[in-house]
């Protein structure tokens, strides 16, 4: 019997459908037709292989050339050289350091605030269901609009956010939080982590109410404390949920670029120079395919690793069979 | 008597953490909503208006129309915003759809079958989404052009539903796998078959996580401004936040009409996370009386 | 037989077919009958520019195919954000239609690419160059051959708010940055503003031209004729130049450090509402801040020369964008036909389209007969133009000296980065320069 679903939790209907239903119903649903299930995932198939294939094939191409559109009629193949030269370089490393900083700071963010909102709004309370909708206002601003939102708000001259400040006495001067090195990055996460958090929520949300009211019943019939809880109860039916979320949020920071764009331009010197933004430089700024293909592999790699990592931390332990 | 006592604290506690997360929700986009009420030159000034001095309603009916009582610079943006919102609509609902669908078919695959290659297939969805988007440009505008759509929605539509159908698979399988087995092979035993089974059983009980993945979907679509801005070019196809940018020129920037075109950008999901919400609600209650 | 042979060839078959239906055009002008007439002999050229303005470039257009009925031209404005990348996507698809815009920036990349054409020989084309002012004409050419005509060209502007400058007791503009330093430390005194100067470093396409102008405006230079850096100890002028710049910031106090996060447009609606004594940006700056409709401060800013280590008589950088024509258009003539209409001379002989665009919208003009004009002369004087210092400082200024080097983008904004990085003081001065330069001649050796 699986962990995560006891059968004494089940509705009664439904374990006494489950008694009731013969071999030969498994067989109209037809489980252990694999063929069946290739079928259904035709459609999906086809249309990743007609529209994302090229893209992904022809930008593993180019990395492995010399390739550049200033010299567009050289295409010659050179390996793995233009990994090697991007692992020579101090951009790249310097690049690799301040998105790992990046990405490690949004998710974590990401992923406490938007838990506990989740359990929060989880309750009903007065308010609640306004509060849902509400929490749809961030991820509804787009992150090109969002970028001048904040920047608006952080501006050194105008800015809200100095305006408040100064008017509380908190501060006693016009502060220019994104012409310094540190507060920059922090202004950029914090940024993206208020136009990323209701994604996080609705997944977690959505996850927490299928969790059946049995399963705390029971125990809390065994005198669990909401520690205990949470740790058996709400935990494994979270974990595919927060899987999807690590994973989705892990590559939106790693991959941000609108709000980059919009907010910093990877400055101020290359406090927030991402291996994004390096890739978008070398690509469109030098017309390097050859290099700027390699950093997006370079990138896809780390991301793949992490989902991995991720996947083997998380995945078994939310899987269950009903 | 103590029991209600608790209740009611947790109640009260429950209220003011709401009132919290209403407040960080808030502040930014109160802030862009007070600025898209604005003249420009009190947008700009110190300290900050918190209460417009003038309030003027300007930002938003020149949309409605754009040559008529606030000349600026770049009034070409300002009648583009309608059109530019009905763009974005179609397409974010055209990916959520399309979505659903495709993902229904292969997540319910993922979450019943237990095939050969059935985690490599799961895994193979999830890495055709790791490349930046950045790299994909140069190539996807080629296989567009191939596939004459550029310029058109449907480009839109596609680019949109290959960067979110590896999730919504991922996020159905999830939700499928939690409807018990055996409400589906009653409903096949009562004579349903399998279509009318997963129409009749299977979503409605997985309503929840639709309206997420379909959610899910149409925000990413909606927010999307890079691929937007390559493979559109006129008002057939153009989206709102490529609109919106383009109030940022050369030698202006509109922060007042940014900000009445940020707050629109706002209205839309809203609505529709309106109407769903009954939806999500109908779709429970009758997942429920099934049982 | 080559391609290219034909072609040219061809070229010159269609040059005089372009020339009489030039002709024909401005006889055919103030007959509207024959508009409709001719439709059916029309050519299509397709033109695609960065949508600053698009309803401006469409009158302007449509005015175009009043005069030369025998050509349709089909205009899309193309996003301005992102218009690089954009037309990257189109030329690499074949789809980037007849005639575009160019910025000068990046001219040298885009011709190395096989994207662009050369214009050389084509009718009155000479006449066009002879008017430009020289840093304009600088900037059509690449490597001897000429790629455009200019769409505009302006100059980078240092001005300063003379009722403020008046009232610390400053009876004369300053012209060195000795001078510029003396006249801050005075306003700072007054008390009225912490930070006289204000300017916005925050990385950005052209970011570099308050750097340029003021080597210029020195005298120095940062390449030699073959593109090698000259900075930083051949040539000293940059090192003083940025050293001067991270002093004012941190040991004077006098340019304001969170300009490191304004680029240029914020930079402006900051002086607009009122912020800063002393700033530099773009031409057209100059008369939107004097425009009561537009700024608080209408009237109270003048230009100055921009400032230099000493005073040698010379100007800022200036820059411009071009119209250029695609290597695979098949429709050649047609397409100059427009450009020279756009950025020259229309039939009736007149620069009826760079004039547009200066009156409309400060867009600086490419022509130097154009400061003669009436229209034009009433404009500046409304603007409150100091005409000597404008006319100085258009006729002494500049193009950048390796504009052209196919790595120019990707030195700019690696240069941007270094003076960051020193005036955030993480790096001195002469170390950010020297890895600028070391990067000039690594782009330089691998070809960009």
């Amino acid at each position: 019997m699986h962990r995560a679903y006891p059968k004494a939790a089940l509705p009664d209907s439904a374990r006494q459908g489950a008694l009731a239903a013969p071999t030969k119903a498994l067989t109209r649903v037809g489980y252990e037709r694999p063929g069946f299930a290739f079928l259904l995932n035709t459609p999906a198939l086809v249309a990743l292989i007609l529209l994302a294939a090229y893209p992904i094939v022809s930008s593993a191409w180019m990395s492995l050339h010399k390739y550049s559109l200033k010299r567009p009629r050289i295409f010659e193949f050179i390996g793995l050289e233009n990994f090697r030269q991007l692992l020579d370089s101090d951009e790249f490393w310097s690049a690799l350091w301040i998105t790992l900083k990046f990405t490690g700071l949004v998710v974590a963010l990401v992923t406490l605030l938007g838990l506990l909102i989740a359990l929060l709004l989880n309750r009903r309370f007065p308010g609640s269901s306004l509060l849902r909708t509400l929490l749809l206002i961030p991820w509804a601003i787009p992150p090109v609009v969002n970028g001048l939102m904040w920047q608006w708000i952080y501006d050194s001259k105008v800015g809200a956010l100095n305006g408040l400040l100064v008017s509380l006495g908190l501060l006693s001067d016009y502060r220019g939080w994104l012409s310094d090195s540190t507060s920059a990055l922090i202004a950029l996460v914090w940024a993206d982590v208020w136009n990323l958090v209701p994604l996080a929520v609705i997944l977690l949300l959505a996850a927490l109410q299928r969790i059946p009211d049995e399963l705390y019943d029971a125990a809390r019939v065994d005198g669990a404390g909401p520690l205990q809880m949470f740790r058996y109860v709400t935990f494994p039916w979270l974990a595919q949920a927060l899987l999807i979320v690590l994973i989705l949020q892990t590559m939106a920071a790693i991959r941000a670029f609108d709000v980059i764009y919009v907010l910093t331009a990877g400055g101020p010197g290359n406090a927030t120079t991402t291996l994004t933004w390096q890739t978008f430089l070398t690509t469109f700024e030098s017309l390097n395919f050859g290099l700027g293909n390699a950093y997006a592999w370079t990138v896809s790699i780390i991301t793949l690793s992490l989902a991995l990592f991720y996947f083997r931390l998380l995945f078994r332990r939310g899987e269950f069979e009903t | 008597m103590t029991l209600t006592a608790t209740e009611r604290a947790k109640t009260i506690g429950r209220v003011l953490a709401g009132l919290l997360v209403a407040l960080y929700l808030l502040a930014p986009f109160s802030w862009l909503v007070l600025t898209s009420f604005m003249h420009e030159r009190d947008a700009l000034s110190v300290p900050p208006q918190w209460i417009p001095s003038e309030p003027t309603l300007e930002n938003y009916k020149i949309f409605l129309d754009p040559t008529g009582t606030r000349a600026i610079v770049g009034s070409r943006a300002a009648a583009q915003m309608l059109p530019g919102m009905l763009n974005s609509l179609i397409a974010a609902l055209g990916t959520a759809l399309l979505n659903l669908v495709l993902g229904t078919l292969a997540g319910y695959s993922l979450a019943r079958y237990d095939f050969r290659g059935r985690t490599t297939l799961l895994m193979l969805y999830l890495s055709s989404r790791m490349l930046p988007g950045i790299a994909l440009i140069v190539p996807l505008y080629l296989v567009m052009k191939t596939y004459g759509l550029l310029d058109n929605l449907a480009a839109l539509v596609v680019t949109y539903l290959t960067f979110t159908l590896p999730f919504t698979i991922w996020l159905l399988r999830n939700y499928f796998q939690a409807v018990p087995r055996s409400l589906e092979e009653a409903a096949l035993i009562d004579g349903c078959n399998w279509l009318q089974m997963v129409a009749k059983i299977l979503l409605p009980a997985a309503a929840p996580g639709l309206v997420a993945a379909g959610m899910f979907a149409f925000m990413t679509a909606w927010n999307d401004y890079l691929f937007a801005v390559i493979l559109t070019s006129t008002m057939a196809a153009k989206t709102l936040p490529v609109v919106v940018a383009g109030f940022a020129t050369d030698v202006t920037t509109e922060r007042t009409l940014m900000a009445s075109g940020g707050v629109m950008a706002v209205i839309p999901p809203l609505v529709l996370a309106f109407i769903f919400q009954r939806l999500i609600v109908q779709g429970l209650t009758s997942g429920a009386t099934k049982d | 037989m080559s391609k290219r042979d034909r072609r040219s060839k061809g070229i010159y078959r269609r040059q005089v077919l372009a020339g009489s239906g030039l002709l024909l055009g401005a006889a055919a002008f103030p007959r509207t009958s024959f508009v409709t007439s001719a439709v059916a002999a029309q050519t299509t050229v397709k033109f695609a520019g960065w949508a600053f303005e698009p309803q401006v470039v469409e009158a302007n257009v449509k005015r175009f195919m009043e005069q030369n009925p025998d050509i349709k031209v089909e205009y899309t404005p193309l996003d301005l954000q992102l218009y690089n990348e954009k037309m990257v996507a189109l030329f690499n698809a074949g789809s980037q239609g007849d005639a575009f815009y160019i910025r000068d920036t990046n001219l040298g990349a885009w011709v190395e690419a096989g994207w662009v054409q050369p214009i050389d020989g084509m009718p009155g084309l000479k006449e066009l160059n002879d008017d430009m002012f020289p840093f304009i004409r600088e900037a059509m050419f690449y490597k001897g051959k000429q790629y455009g005509t200019p769409y505009y060209g302006d100059i980078y502007v240092y001005m300063y708010d003379k009722k403020a400058v008046q009232q610390a007791g400053v009876s004369k503009a300053p012209v060195t940055l000795g001078e510029l330093k003396d006249a801050a430390l005075e306003i700072k005194k007054a008390g009225t503003v912490q930070y006289p100067i204000l300017k916005g470093f925050k990385t950005n396409v052209d970011g570099l031209s308050e750097f340029w102008s003021m080597v210029f405006a020195s005298g120095g230079h940062l390449f030699n004729e073959a593109l090698d850096p000259v900075y930083p100890s051949e040539d000293k002028t940059a090192l003083g130049v940025l050293e001067w710049l991270v002093e004012a910031m941190h040991s004077w106090k006098i340019l304001d450090p969170r300009g490191l996060e304004l680029d240029e447009t914020q930079a402006r609606d900051a002086f607009v509402s009122g912020q800063g004594i002393f700033t530099s940006n773009v031409g057209n700056v100059f008369p939107r801040v004097n425009n009561p409709q537009m700024s608080k401060r209408a009237g109270d800013i003048q230009m100055m020369r921009f400032p230099g280590l000493r005073d040698v008589g010379q100007g800022p950088m200036g820059w411009s964008r071009l119209y250029g024509i695609s290597s695979d258009t098949k429709v050649k003539d047609a397409a100059y036909r427009l450009i020279r209409y756009l950025g020259g001379k229309d039939a009736k002989g007149e620069y009826y389209s760079a004039k547009d665009w200066y009156l409309k919208y400060g867009v600086g003009y490419p022509f130097k007969s154009l400061d003669k004009d009436p229209d034009i002369q009433a404009a500046q004087k409304k603007a409150g133009y100091d005409l000597d210092v404008l006319s100085q400082q258009f006729g002494n200024s500049h193009a950048r000296e390796n504009i052209t080097a196919t790595w120019y983008n990707e030195w700019d904004r690696f240069t941007q980065q270094q003076i960051q990085s020193a005036l955030l003081r993480q790096v001195k001065p002469a170390e950010a320069l020297a890895a600028s330069a070391k990067k000039a001649q690594d782009l330089k050796k691998s070809g960009g």
